[in-house]
């Protein structure tokens, strides 16, 4: 206890406020000695670059935040620099009202710059990515149009002269000192919100956005402070723009500039300063070297920026990050220390309970949640089970604010909660996981896990920009609760490790430290044990017995049988009326592994077809059965052995192992509601000979006459059944000697079922073999002539149906821990 | 008065559309909007001025070949900048790639062809009268795309095949159709749609490399305006935008009409962010 003390202790602040470590500084003190000493090496000339670099910079600092850190691709930012050099040269000149002076004028840009910044801003916050790219030009495209047409103010074509400071700053490198000046403190206030609060926010809102609402991350609020500070600094960098230029006009603020200083931020890398900052002075310097570069310059940025993008996304911040190139050790154990939780989560004061009273919910025809009552009491762990579509998610969005139910209420200590306020959840402090953990990658798990924390610092974004000590006592705090956090989970190992590099067992935990950080009356969590080990799954039951003791309600969304009946005190199920409970093969499968990139499903599977039989394939959701026919049929990639008809499929595309004989119908009867039936089949029949496409499509009507007799309406006009009927067609249309079928009856009524399922013997009496993926038990026992069970990514029991005790042992096989062989 | 600015509004109108439906030709294939929509259209202008006026060649090679490159820059845009980025996790590098590659191509214009714009040459020897072949070659163009490409997905395997992969790229893979070379063809044909709209266009809009990103906003408002992906929505668009634009040319002058045609263009999308005939959002959690 000792020891792990001595690793907790607080971090102290430090000289520069927010700058960490030394480590982190050393560049920034570097650029600050060069920029400092340089008119004693530099000639006239490069004293002009130097002061441009410097004037971009003040501008990029500011965009960067905006591009860089929320992720908004604003490109026409040039017309805040338009803005500001026209504002602030036009007010200095007199044009309008008597001349002011200089500084009074650029700061007057500055506020006109930060309104405008805001106008401009503002759409991001409705429209998606390329939507805002597009209007941010075309406000480029009107500040410059205006400042054409604005004669009598502007100028016009023929331009306006530029501010000229008074001394100390009138000469070269007097004004260069200024502009370096001015370039330090906006070096020095973006870093103060890249180490703060808001910018880890603003990293959630580009990256993670859902994370980023749960956590109470109120989005407009901070994207507008980001576009007000962002709006003024280019206003400003404007005004010194016209200062350095000397005189202004309208073709100077060309659409080239606006693309230079975003890809400055890009070629720097998202997220960094000391990025960006290398790239904008990259980017003035780099024509400079040769004359015939200077015409290139923008097609140079332009295939520059190609490469970032393709190559290294993370751009200059990536290459430089070399403690994130260290490997880590290889086998590491997630070790929680549930002890810990008593002081992360101190005294939650008893916040009485949450129901869900008769929630009602659908989504156009479905009904996802019907008549739902659910009633969640703090200390105990609730679990909530039920097949796939059957509500689970839903029910847990509703509750965190992401839909309203149409019907019923949710209730937190018997008021009444606010519907679809997302953000407001966390204050009510309601935590949640998500399915697919939602995740930061390019920062630390300690910066993941402080995101949680948000809303708890009490500095304002002034203080933060300025580094006072508010915001100095919020970060330490901040940093000693997500370091306590990632104890109580095990983490803090891992602390400083970029989250990318984690595996997928790890950010599942790391979400939960961030929930905790919310010290939640109620935790909600999604699927949490998904992509786990056996004794990570032990580990996770711990931790959330542990929280629940401290006094949380926890509410668990989760198929894992061993998980739910272990640790929950109660359990809703969800949907209930599932019942529980030769030669030489056709299709041969050993060693089969599979997955979805880093989440590994399958596990070694042996399984084998013969011809012409009907193999039905079951077991718990989440199971890899889905996995499992789309690796054979070529869709994901596996290792192992596949063997279809004598042939090794390793390799092959869909395309390939349909040519083979092999089709797959793919599980929610997807076809092309856009197309007829007719369309379809031949669609199904593409890779054929067009005079062969017909013979086989009339082929398949035969066999399905139901839909033959709509074969001109379109597949939208469908009933669910019949949709499901033109999917098999679809896949018996290449004449398959093996047809796999996931989840046929999904979805449907019984009588719809048994429409379907009566196809399947039709083609076993035809002489095609069928692996069919199936959750009605009872049905597919009495259609195959064998099983086999797959459970957490592997065969746990194989047997012909005709034995003796099979539903029994079917029902041992999906609770098992190991495999179950008779 | 109102003739000409009918004539000349749906005449520019039709271009819009065209550089529209290039852009819900790439959309539909890959679900990414390229900004090498505008581009293209500038090319179009600009290789047929380039073949036809320059290099002497006959109106129809010349057409041809402004129609091949086209589809050869569609062909690039697929290859370099949008199946990289496909398979990536951060979807939003395709606003970069294409943005990279548009911004390749224009500069490349502008240094090697000119930063001027350049006269496009007469396409027909025909007198110049009221309604004239500047006026009525985009129409034709714009009708021609349209019907071509009705016929194309309602009538021919591989337009369904298009259809196929625009409506669930999955369940298309996992039939069988071949998903990348169908793409390559969409981005191939989107090209020649781009070019076509250029070519047609050129003698109203000239061959300048700066249509481009004129090209690249308004090509993208009726995409806004009419919903993505969906090729009437964005004709009727066009038309209107066409003639909402030469009416308030006329009426107040250049710098305003742009001023106007944006702000209605900013305030349309704020009040329905999916346009006014889209679909609303999927569910994001």
């Amino acid at each position: 206890m000792d020891t792990q003390a001595t690793q907790l202790r607080p971090s102290r602040p430090t000289v520069l406020g927010s700058v960490s470590t030394l480590g982190a500084a050393l560049p920034f003190l570097a650029l600050l000695v060069v920029g400092v000493l340089f008119p004693l090496f530099g000639g006239g000339y490069w004293g002009v670059i130097a002061t441009r670099a410097c004037v971009y910079w003040v501008l990029v600092s500011g965009l960067n935040l905006v591009v860089g850190f929320a992720g908004q691709i604003a490109i026409g930012w040039v017309a805040l620099l338009t803005l500001g050099a026209y504002t602030t040269s036009v007010l200095a000149a007199g044009n309008v009202m008597p001349a002011l002076p200089p500084y009074l004028a650029l700061a007057i840009a500055a506020v006109v710059g930060a309104i405008f910044g805001l106008i401009i801003g503002l759409p991001a916050l409705r429209l998606r990515t390329f939507y805002f790219a597009i209007t941010t030009l075309g406000f480029a495209t009107i500040v410059t149009q205006v400042a054409l047409a604005w004669q009598s103010v502007t100028g016009g074509g023929v331009g306006v002269a530029g501010p000229i400071f008074p001394e100390p700053f009138a000469s070269q490198w007097g004004f260069y000192y200024f502009c370096f000046g001015l370039a330090a403190i906006c070096t020095w206030t973006t870093a103060n919100i890249a180490a703060s609060r808001f910018g880890r926010a603003l990293t959630a809102i580009r990256d993670a956005e859902v994370a980023a609402e749960a956590s109470g991350i109120a989005k407009p609020a901070l994207l507008g402070a980001v576009f007000l500070f962002s709006g003024a600094v280019a206003a400003v960098a404007g005004g010194l723009f016209a200062a350095l230029q000397s005189y202004i006009t309208p073709d100077a603020f060309t659409l080239d500039l606006s693309v230079l200083f975003f890809i400055a931020i890009l070629i720097g890398g998202r997220g960094s300063i000391l990025g960006p900052l290398l790239g904008t002075i990259l980017l003035t310097v780099l024509p400079e070297f040769a004359a015939p570069l200077v015409a290139w310059s923008t097609f140079l940025y332009a295939a520059l920026l190609l490469v970032i993008v393709l190559v290294i996304p993370g751009g200059i911040a990536e290459l430089l990050d070399f403690k994130n190139r260290r490997p880590l050790e290889s086998d590491r154990a997630i070790i929680p220390r549930p002890d810990l939780l008593d002081r992360l989560l101190g005294t939650t004061p008893n916040a009485g309970a949450l129901t869900l009273q008769q929630v009602a919910l659908s989504f156009g025809g479905v009904q996802a949640i019907d008549g739902l009552d659910l009633e969640i009491r703090p200390g105990q762990v609730h679990g909530l089970i039920g097949p796939n579509g059957s509500g689970k998610t839903t029910t847990l969005n509703v509750i965190s604010g992401y839909y309203a139910p149409q019907r019923g209420a949710v209730r937190l200590n018997d008021a009444a909660m606010p519907v679809l306020a997302r953000h407001q959840r966390a204050r009510m402090r309601i935590a949640r996981t998500f399915q697919t953990p939602r995740i930061v990658g390019s920062a630390s798990v300690l910066q993941n896990v402080m995101i949680g924390g948000t809303i708890d610092g009490e500095g304002t974004f002034v203080e933060s920009l300025l580094s006072l000590p508010r915001h100095r006592r919020d970060e330490a705090m901040l940093r000693d609760t997500a370091m306590l956090a990632l104890a109580a989970v095990g983490l803090e190992r891992l602390a400083q490790v970029r989250a990318d590099r984690l595996q997928h067992s790890e950010l599942r935990f790391t979400e939960i430290a961030r929930a905790l950080m919310l010290r939640p009356a109620f935790l909600l969590l999604d699927e949490p044990a998904a992509g786990l080990s056996a004794e990570e799954i032990a580990r996770l039951s711990a931790l959330l017995l542990a929280i629940a003791r401290a006094g949380t309600g926890v509410l668990l969304v989760e198929h894992h049988p061993d998980l739910i009946f272990d640790i929950c005190h109660y359990v809703t199920v969800l949907n209930l009326g599932m019942p529980i409970s030769e030669p030489d093969p056709l299709l041969d499968v050993a060693g089969l592994s599979s997955g979805y990139g880093k989440i590994g499903v399958l596990r070694g599977v042996d399984l084998n077809v013969g011809a012409g039989e009907v193999v039905a394939l079951l077991g718990p959701n989440g199971a890899g059965k889905t996995t499992l026919l789309r690796a054979v049929s070529g869709l994901l990639p596996w290792s192992g052995s596949v063997r279809f008809a004598g042939r090794d499929l390793a390799g092959f595309s869909p395309r390939e192992t349909v040519r083979c004989g092999l089709a797959h119908v793919v599980e929610g009867h997807r076809v092309f509601t856009q197309l007829s039936v007719l369309d379809n089949l031949l669609l199904a029949a593409y890779d054929l000979p067009r005079g062969e496409r017909a013979v086989r499509v009339e082929e398949v009507f035969g066999l399905f006459p139901e839909i033959a007799a709509k074969r001109h309406e379109r597949a939208a006009a469908l009933s669910g059944g019949q949709q499901q009927i033109l999917a098999v067609a679809q896949g018996l249309v290449r004449r398959p000697r093996l047809l796999m079928l996931d989840e046929p009856s999904a979805g449907l009524s019984p009588v719809l079922v048994d429409r379907v399922l009566v196809v399947v013997q039709r083609l076993r009496e035809a002489g095609t073999a069928v692996l069919l993926v199936e959750q009605l038990i009872e049905k597919a026992l009495a259609l195959a002539d064998r099983v086999y069970a797959l459970a957490r990514g592997s065969i746990v029991l194989e047997a012909k149906t005709g034995e003796a005790d099979l539903p029994l042992r079917l029902q041992h096989a999906y609770m098992a821990t190991g495999s179950f062989h008779t | 008065m109102v003739e000409s600015i009918v004539l000349s509004g749906v005449a520019i109108g039709c271009i819009y559309a065209l550089i529209a439906i290039t852009y819900n030709v790439m959309f539909s294939a890959s679900r990414v909007f390229s900004f090498t929509a505008g581009t293209l259209g500038m090319l179009g202008g600009v290789l047929g001025s380039l073949f036809i006026a320059r290099m002497g060649m006959p109106v129809a090679a010349g057409f041809l070949l402004a129609l091949a490159g086209g589809a050869v820059l569609g062909i690039v845009t697929e290859i370099v900048a949008v199946r990289p980025v496909l398979k990536s996790l951060d979807q939003h590098l395709y606003v970069l790639s294409t943005l990279a590659l548009a911004l390749m191509v224009q500069q490349f214009t502008a240094i090697e062809w000119s930063t001027e714009p350049q006269p496009f040459p007469r396409l027909f020897d025909i007198a110049r009268g009221e309604f004239d072949q500047q006026f009525w070659l985009p129409m034709l163009a714009c009708a021609v795309v349209i019907v071509g490409l009705e016929l194309l997905y309602r009538h021919s395997l591989i337009g369904h095949a298009f259809l196929a992969i625009a409506e669930d790229s999955f369940a298309a893979r996992a039939l069988g159709l071949p998903e990348r070379g169908l793409r390559m063809a969409s981005f191939a044909l989107a090209g020649v749609i781009g070019a076509l709209a250029g070519f047609a266009g050129g003698e109203m809009l000239l061959a300048f490399f700066a249509n481009a990103p004129m090209l690249t906003f308004y090509g993208f408002v009726p995409v806004a305006l009419g919903g993505m992906g969906n090729n009437r929505g964005a004709v009727v668009a066009g038309l209107l935008l066409g003639l909402f634009q030469q009416s308030a040319n006329f009426l107040v002058g250049g710098i305003f009409a742009s001023v106007a045609v944006f702000t209605v263009f900013i305030i349309v999308l704020l009040a329905r962010p999916e346009g006014l005939a889209g679909s609303a959002l999927r569910r994001r959690v």
